[in-house]
């Protein structure tokens, strides 16, 4: 599937948690075309500017009814940072949807998305397209603290079963995504699909080799160019084979991530 | 108004117009097959090649910095073989001309590269890279010493019939004496510039930004360094030069053109807009014919002197 390079208009920008911002885009075709997992380059960020120089990759968060592309934006620094201060009626240059994808076929159990931080951008996503297609989804969330959950009410009211954790116990179990995992009462054999910070992956990973559940990561990586062909995404799978997060992944299955 | 003639030579190599893409920053071009008209380019730069497959350096590679990036990927490439039978297929069928940039970390490697890839067919000339600053041995370790530099240029045309450009680094004091030197071996003309030699820290922990600590800078960042470079060189070799550097509109191609190139490259410009060179050469094209000038080398090397007036000002 070809990748569309176009001018959207930012429709809306909304502080969904804290220093988080969901921006809607009205990019039509590309929200057609994106499955979930599937990212987006956005930028130039300054189209007068050659600084900043490179575009940034945003997990694609969703798809309104009526066209408009959700991502959902942390600000960590001064790309994302001119992002979030960008205004409705902005011009945004976009690039997508790029990259794999999850594996959406239908299984025997529930699809269970693991998800930390902003781990949470592709996988609310991935729920809502599963359970819109038919499917059991289940969707387990942790972030740092209660201000930095996203849109409680709004995953709430998605269809998507969902529970919470915070490191700090100030909203749902204290604890992580990966915590829930164990303590959640969860449907067996369920299909694991997880994003987020890397230690929190590797538990998954850990769960879903003891208990012989298939599970998907998407990886995060620095990437100049979305496409494939700077190379500067390439991580090194288990095997020692390369990879470009951008082309071949972002999603992986974890057994190629984390070995057997 | 006529328009120009935008088709220009480096030595044997004619090209249909002077835009290419830069080794590194468009893969083998199936990348950005779907997003531009690859045919349309003067010229598609593939990624450095070597003999043996190359694994490349540890992630992370890419870190952006002011108006630009750093780099080190390290060469990872497919090797010689699985780059003629996997990549070659579809790069043959491209109208536009082809350009393998071949490496190696000996002066025997880079011999050999240019005799196998003289016999493959739908490659229109060599780019031998001797100034790739994220490798131990050869790449810019070559590239630094005008006598190794000419050695190896030398055993690369003594094994194929294609024209052959030499791409030099920028990181050596006085690059006009490489150029000289690298020029006196009879190649079809000199690509420049690579990357510049860098590196960053997370000021918190003292971390490299990148895997391999040291990288390659690129972008708008070194135009400037880049348009001296071509500059300097223009004035003491006769063959043709292809700039490349920090090109991001047609402007900076004009420019580069002024200072010396007869063909330019973009590269990581690419990255942030994949269109960036056929703007580019659309852009040349229209300041060529509007300027009234027929031809691509009526602009080349053309820099106005400072008179006494405008530097005592």
């Amino acid at each position: 599937m070809g990748a569309l390079q176009l001018q959207a208009e930012l429709t809306s920008v909304h502080e969904a948690a804290r220093s988080t911002f969901l921006l809607e885009l009205a990019a039509p075709r590309i929200a057609e075309l994106a499955q979930p997992g599937q990212f987006v380059m956005l930028g130039p960020l300054l189209p007068d500017s050659q600084d900043p120089f490179l575009s940034r990759p945003f997990s694609i968060h969703g798809r309104t009814r009526d066209g408009l592309l959700q991502l959902l934006v942390g600000i960590v620094g001064r790309g994302t940072g001119l992002l979030a201060g960008m205004r409705p009626g902005d011009r945004i240059h976009v690039l997508g949807p790029l990259g794999n994808g999850f594996d959406m076929s239908p299984g025997a159990g529930p699809l269970v998305a693991v998800g930390g931080g902003l781990g949470i951008a592709p996988l609310l996503f991935l729920a809502k397209e599963y359970t819109r297609a038919g499917g059991e989804a289940v969707l387990l969330y942790g972030a740092g603290s209660a201000d930095l959950l996203v849109d409680v009410d709004k995953l709430r009211s998605s269809g998507v079963r969902v529970a919470l954790a915070t490191d700090d116990g100030t909203s749902g179990r204290p604890g992580t995504a990966a915590d829930l995992l164990v303590q959640e009462h969860v449907n067996e054999p369920a299909r694991l699909a997880a994003c987020g910070p890397w230690a929190m992956l590797e538990t998954v990973a850990d769960i879903a080799r003891r208990r012989q559940l298939d599970l998907q990561v998407s990886l995060e990586s620095h990437m100049a160019c979305g496409v494939g062909a700077c190379l500067g995404c390439t991580v090194f799978l288990d095997s020692g084979v390369a990879k470009r997060v951008c082309k071949e992944g972002p999603v992986f299955d974890y057994r190629e991530v984390f070995g057997r | 108004m006529s328009a120009a003639d935008l088709s220009v030579a480096i030595g044997r190599l004619r090209l249909d117009n002077p835009v290419m893409v830069a080794a590194g920053t468009f893969g083998f071009g199936e990348e950005y097959a779907g997003l531009l008209d690859v045919d349309a380019l003067g010229a598609l730069v593939t990624k450095g090649i070597s003999l043996q497959p190359r694994r490349g350096n540890p992630p992370p590679r890419t870190v952006e910095t002011p108006a630009g990036m750093l780099n080190s990927v390290g060469l990872e490439n497919p090797g010689l073989e699985s780059f003629i039978e996997n990549k070659m297929p579809w790069l043959r069928s491209l109208r536009t001309a082809v350009i393998v940039n071949i490496f190696g970390s000996t002066a025997d490697e880079y011999a050999e590269l240019a005799g196998r890839l003289d016999a493959v067919e739908g490659i229109a000339a060599l780019e031998v890279n001797i100034s790739c600053p994220n490798v131990k041995r050869g790449g810019m370790a070559f590239g630094a010493d005008p006598d190794i530099a000419r050695q190896v240029a030398k055993r690369v045309l003594d094994n194929t019939r294609l024209p052959v450009l030499v791409k030099l680094t920028p990181n050596v004091t006085d690059i006009a004496e490489v150029a000289k030197r690298v020029a006196s071996s009879g190649v079809d003309g000199l690509t420049l510039i690579n990357t510049l030699s860098g590196m960053a820290l997370d000021y918190r922990t003292g971390k490299p930004l990148l895997g391999n600590v040291i990288g390659g800078l690129s972008g708008p960042a070194i135009r400037p360094v880049a348009v001296r470079a071509v500059y300097e060189v223009a004035r003491a070799v006769d063959i043709p030069l292809v700039g490349c550097g920090g090109i991001c509109r047609w402007q900076d191609a004009v420019e580069f053109m002024r200072a010396g190139a007869t063909a330019v490259q973009v590269g990581s410009a690419t990255f942030r807009v994949p269109r960036t060179a056929l703007e580019c050469l659309q852009g040349v094209d229209k300041f060529l014919t509007h300027g009234g000038y027929t031809s691509v080398s009526e602009l080349v090397g053309h820099v106005e002197s400072v008179t006494d007036k405008e530097s005592r000002a």
